[in-house]
């Protein structure tokens, strides 16, 4: 099998769904952020975004935290370590899938 | 061309300006400038010069402190609770040493031209025979002008080009500086403070649009469910 195949079938699953991957690119430019902001840059509704979020967790790439702003309820989120790693590879592996042949 | 992944990751950054704050900094801070400009005119012929630095410090950090605690304000009561929060990865050692280099060598050079145009010498090469004097290092309000004038074009492509009417604004600036150029009476040093002052109210004008653009777009989001 040449490299470019073997490269598009090892890509991440988890990262490479669409709406996962814009979740993760987002989260791998800033520290950690909120889950309004991501809902407003997203544009996707409250429980498709829950639901990848709870599936980005599950794969340990993201981590949540449920606080208060002040007496506002907040949850953070930010990128784990492995969540960034795996977002490197995966950036990485797409390179290599679109180089020429 | 950046790929559509690229363009993603510069999504946050741009966000930081959504509501005009960055606009908010620097025109507070040209205006502490001029602000510092006229209160040093203000003191007797015969003030020290550790008074005329005194004040011009004290200018500028009323400025900065304003500015960053109006940006805070900002995001803190308007902007986090419409469009969401992010904070931003702090920067590394790599990018603090590769700045503070930089801006020293710049610095340098700005003293060193200085130096040798005041002291008459260019390389033996020309015999410039310049009588600025003191005026010499008026050249840096020259360059604080041209420096902040030409960043709007650039801050407008940076953040989006979503709004047109800032190439209104940067039209106005270039206008309205060349105007007080020819028509302003006065010395060099009276002559800097009213394009500082109007470059600075252009800056926060456009702040104060985009600001007001943003709030109109958006709405204020119902708080998260517990």
């Amino acid at each position: 099998m040449n490299k470019q195949l073997q490269a598009i079938l090892e890509l991440d699953r988890v990262i490479h769904e669409p709406a996962r991957l814009m979740i993760v690119t987002l989260l791998s430019a800033v520290k950690e952020c909120d889950f309004l902001y991501l809902l407003n840059e997203t544009e996707m509704n409250k429980g498709n975004l829950s639901g990848h979020l709870a599936r980005l967790e599950k794969a340990g790439y993201v981590e949540i935290e449920k606080t208060y702003r002040g007496k506002v309820p907040q949850t953070l989120l930010r990128l784990t370590p492995a969540g960034r790693a795996a977002f490197d590879a995966y950036r990485k592996r797409t390179k290599a899938a679109h180089a020429p042949l | 061309m950046k790929s559509d992944l690229q363009n993603y990751i510069a999504r946050p950054k741009r966000y930081d300006n959504i509501d005009g704050t960055g606009e908010m900094v620097v025109g507070l801070i040209l205006w502490g400038y001029a602000l510092a400009g006229y209160l040093e005119a203000l003191l007797p012929q015969n003030a020290s010069t550790r008074l005329r630095v005194v004040v011009i410090l004290a200018a500028l950090m009323l400025a900065l402190g304003l500015a960053f605690g109006v940006r805070r304000a900002i995001k803190r009561f308007i902007t986090w609770p419409r469009t969401g929060y992010v904070a931003y990865p702090r920067r590394g050692l790599r990018w603090w040493i590769t700045t503070v280099i930089v801006r020293l060598v710049v610095i340098l050079a700005v003293v060193g031209f200085a130096f040798l145009i005041k002291t008459h010498h260019v390389m033996g090469m020309v015999n410039v025979n310049w009588n600025l004097g003191p005026k010499v290092w008026n050249l840096r309000v020259v360059l604080l002008i041209i420096i902040s004038v030409a960043a709007y074009p650039i801050w407008i492509s940076r953040t989006g080009g979503k709004h047109r009417w800032k190439w209104i604004v940067c039209l106005s600036m270039v206008m309205g500086v060349g105007i007080l150029a020819v028509t302003a009476p006065g010395d060099f040093g009276q002559w800097a403070r009213p394009p500082v002052l109007l470059v600075g109210m252009l800056w926060l004008g456009s702040a104060a649009g985009t600001l007001y653009s943003y709030v109109r777009h958006t709405k204020s989001a119902a708080p998260e469910p517990e």
